[in-house]
């Protein structure tokens, strides 16, 4: 906040505060009503030119920023989607992979005889990942709408 | 004991490979945990694919409700 803001809230706050509440109101609403309006009005009038010029320098400043143009913000959305998908592509990928990996493994521990282990391991697994995915926080994020 | 055919080996990892693949796709396009129910299509066939049908489409009739 400028210091010029801040005397002239203090000048506000001020005037606020060195008003007397005439003696046959009392604090109720109807104190509230008469304090809320006259001095809101006052503080409002004070404050309208300072507010006024300083939306005109705003509108001044902004108008000398350039706005992109549409097709900066268009190829910033193609942009977006194309990088999302590669993103998604990759991820499929690397799922295939893991999963190859996986089938291979498990193929090569059953042809060397290891039935016992993996049937130990799979059976874990379908008791334990059930829960896993029940109690694991859901990462929601849905895919980019192909039109 | 008699051994099965090296052909239902390929058969039954053939139809894992896509189970998991598929549900991993779909599981990831209704923003769940495509990983886990991803893996957990590894495991079973066709057991996961059902489980992984039920829990999904349930979800997404009382989201709709």
């Amino acid at each position: 906040m400028s210091r010029y803001w801040k005397q002239k809230e203090k000048r506000v706050r001020n005037s606020l505060s060195s008003k007397k509440l005439p003696s046959n109101l009392k604090k109720t609403k109807k104190v509230e009503k008469y304090w809320g309006e006259e001095e809101f009005n006052s503080a409002l009038s004070s404050l309208k030119e300072p507010l006024n010029k300083f939306a005109k320098e705003m509108e001044r400043e902004l108008a000398r920023i350039e706005t992109p143009p549409l097709s900066y913000f268009t190829d910033l959305v193609h942009k977006t989607m194309s990088t999302t998908k590669k993103m998604l592509i990759i991820e499929t990928f690397i799922f295939i992979t893991v999963a190859l990996a996986f089938l291979t493994m498990v193929g090569y521990i059953l042809r060397a005889g290891y039935l016992l282990p993996v049937a130990i391991f799979f059976e874990t697994a379908t008791l334990l990942l059930p829960i896993v995915i029940l109690f694991a926080p859901v990462y929601r994020r849905k895919e980019v709408q192909e039109r | 004991m008699k051994t099965m055919a090296w052909w239902v080996y390929l058969l039954i990892a053939v139809l894992i490979f896509c189970q998991a693949l598929w549900i991993f796709i779909d599981a990831r396009k209704r923003g769940e945990n495509a990983w886990l129910w991803g893996l957990l299509g590894l495991l079973h066939v066709p057991s996961s694919l059902l489980i992984y049908l039920l829990v999904t489409r349930r979800k997404g009739k009382s989201n709709s409700h």
